[in-house]
């Protein structure tokens, strides 16, 4: 007996399309390479960060680690919040799922829970506007919202200005306490509301899938943020969204099994079945049967093995990635004054921007403060010694406010994907924006620092991160459109043309791809298209 | 000349050993003196950076002139 979905990863897109087959009643295999650090995430305490620093003798091995992943020396800042207890997130995938670029550093990942186990958890959702460029429909799009909120949880405030342009779904938490730093903005915000918001400028409360209620239902226990500033390490509470509590879930349920150690390489959608291929850790060749399977690996894997499904080589998908730079400031009303020990590390606030040049679409800068990434990554930083560099980094780290941006995507024949060899995983990959892009992306960063300025902020650098950083990709799978030229391309339901039998969940499937954190409309999506492949089984049942 | 002043990888790993060391947790906390003694001790500091990296800028310059 085959189950009636097989659903390729455990990533955002993955544990939500699992996750909404089984609420509807499906059978579900779900296969995953599934690299994970229980023993890293276990040496974490559940203790304040304040609490830690002054009386662990083992603080190394969690806050540093053995081999720090970033380097800023190295010129890649890449995935520079990964902390050792969450390195795991990257583990193998370089080897595993190869990418051959000049221009373009993408992060992969081959964990329980995929990037979504290293994620910021950053969770606004899409507009109307934007959910039609991208090709998804959006009265599905609103109730699949809805559903994600009330599953993971999401913290969000209503009230602030920036709710039009993040918030769908009523069922939020009430929002996240702002830390000292992020209060002193929000209040010179309100002082220059008429002023910024006339530039284009709003500035809220991040919408967070971190609880600030505790969620309990069978399966699932997770508890409310307790402020300890440890986000970037531990969650012992479980307090901030990982995929990997759905898969916890999941595991209960008698029609969900998951099976991990598996690579999947490639598809076959046979007439009443879907069967994929794959090899074990050992390299050893496996195959499953499904009735229908569901890609969930991210936009360039979903894409890596369709192409290879299809023996295609060389052709070129298109690829969407946002663009991203980091403002780095110092809020000059927190110079010298003490912050609250009591605040959670993840983006603090969310800028939304939307000048006049960008025509409707919006810029997103997550604003956070700076703590728990230890001092040495700041006092490495300035261009002094060490010796003055630690003193310098401890009188600004209270004021430091470090505001990630994300640009607006447009899709261009610069930007691609294609698979280098028709039986092999390496795929090639492209990257460049045209002077356009450029220019408006500098203005873009420009006009915040602008406003920055105007809230009392000294802006002290731009760091340009590698094309590849925002860890946002999508589009290399794009739905079917009158113009759309892609040989392999997709439908509504995610299906591959020309694959009945098997549908993409993940991002691949979108025409365009806002400037806004992407992973929770990935979630809404997956489960939409979930939904939609076991509507399609039980059509065929009945037929 | 300023990525010369910058530590290398070996004085990163020192420096976040030392950082990491329970008893010596106090001395990289963030300082919090208030507005004014704050700039004054950044501009300390800076000056001080600036001497030290000038002996280094001259020798450079008169290195730079005499390969000339």
């Amino acid at each position: 007996m085959i189950p009636d979905l097989l659903v390729v990863g455990s990533g955002p897109a993955g544990a939500q399309a699992a996750k909404a087959a089984i609420d509807a009643g499906a059978s579900v295999q779900m296969l995953d390479f599934g690299n994970d650090d229980p023993a890293g995430r276990a040496s974490v305490p559940d203790a304040p960060f304040s609490v830690v620093r002054r009386t662990d003798p083992e603080q190394a091995r969690y806050l540093w680690g053995a081999r720090d992943v970033w380097n800023p020396y190295e010129g890649n800042r890449v995935a520079g919040h990964l902390t050792a207890p969450r390195a795991f997130a990257l583990a193998d995938a370089d080897r595993l799922l190869p990418v051959a670029s000049d221009t373009f550093t993408p992060v992969r990942s081959l964990a329980l829970g995929g990037l979504g186990a290293a994620w910021g958890a950053g969770t606004p959702c899409f507009e109307d506007h934007e959910l039609v460029a991208m090709g998804l429909p959006v009265e599905a799009m609103a109730a699949a919202y809805d559903e994600v909120v009330r599953d993971i949880g999401v913290s969000a405030a209503w009230d602030d200005d920036t709710a039009p342009y993040v918030l769908r779904s009523r069922a939020t938490q009430p929002a996240a306490e702002p830390d000292t730093n992020a209060r002193a903005l929000l209040a010179a915000y309100a002082r220059r509301r008429d002023a910024v918001r006339a530039a284009g400028f709003t500035l809220g409360r991040a919408p967070l899938a971190l609880l600030t209620q505790p969620i309990r239902r069978p399966g699932c226990e997770r508890d409310a943020n307790p402020y300890f500033d440890m986000d970037f390490y531990g969650d012992a509470r479980r307090s901030i969204y990982r995929p990997r509590y759905t898969i916890d879930e999941l595991r209960a349920h008698p029609r969900f099994t998951y099976t991990e150690g598996v690579l999947v390489h490639a598809f076959a959608s046979e007439s009443d079945r879907a069967v994929v291929h794959g090899t074990d850790r050992r390299g050893e060749p496996v195959a499953f049967a499904g009735r229908r399977a569901i890609l969930a690996t991210g936009a360039l894997n979903s894409a890596r093995i369709a192409l290879r499904s299809f023996g295609i080589a060389g052709e070129r998908q298109p690829l969407l990635s946002n663009e991203m730079s980091f403002l780095i400031a110092l809020n000059l009303a927190m110079l010298g004054r003490t912050a609250d020990d009591r605040r959670h590390s993840l983006a603090q606030l969310l800028a939304i921007y939307a000048p006049d040049y960008r025509g409707g679409e919006r810029v997103a800068a997550s604003i956070y403060s700076y703590r728990s990434l230890l001092n040495v990554r700041l006092a490495t930083e300035f261009p002094m010694p060490t010796r003055l560099g630690v003193p310098t980094a401890r009188l600004l780290t209270n004021a430091l406010t470090i505001a990630g941006v994300h640009h607006p995507e447009r899709r261009s024949a610069r930007k691609w994907v294609a698979l280098a060899r028709a039986d092999g995983d390496l795929l090639n990959a492209h990257y460049e924006l045209d002077g356009d892009e450029r220019r408006a992306n500098a203005r873009d960063a420009a006009g915040i620092a602008a406003v920055l300025r105007r809230l009392g902020c000294v802006t002290l650098r731009r760091i340009a991160t590698p094309h590849g950083a925002s860890i946002h990709y999508a589009g290399t799978l794009p739905m079917r459109a009158p113009g759309e030229r892609a040989p392999l391309q997709t439908d509504e339901a995610g299906r591959i043309v020309g694959a009945e039998r098997v549908h993409v969940a993940d991002s691949a499937t979108w025409r365009a791809l806002p400037a806004k954190g992407l992973t929770l409309t990935i979630m809404a999506n997956a489960r939409r298209v979930a939904r939609l492949a076991v509507e399609t089984l039980r059509a065929e049942a009945r037929a | 000349m300023l990525t010369r002043l910058q530590p290398g990888q070996a004085e990163i790993e020192r420096l976040a050993r030392r950082e990491t060391d329970p008893r010596r947790a106090a001395s990289f906390e963030p300082l919090a003196l208030g507005p004014l003694p704050t700039v004054l001790a950044l501009a300390a500091l800076g000056i001080a950076a600036a001497l030290v990296a000038l002996p280094r800028l001259l020798v450079r310059l008169v290195s730079e002139r005499g390969a000339r």
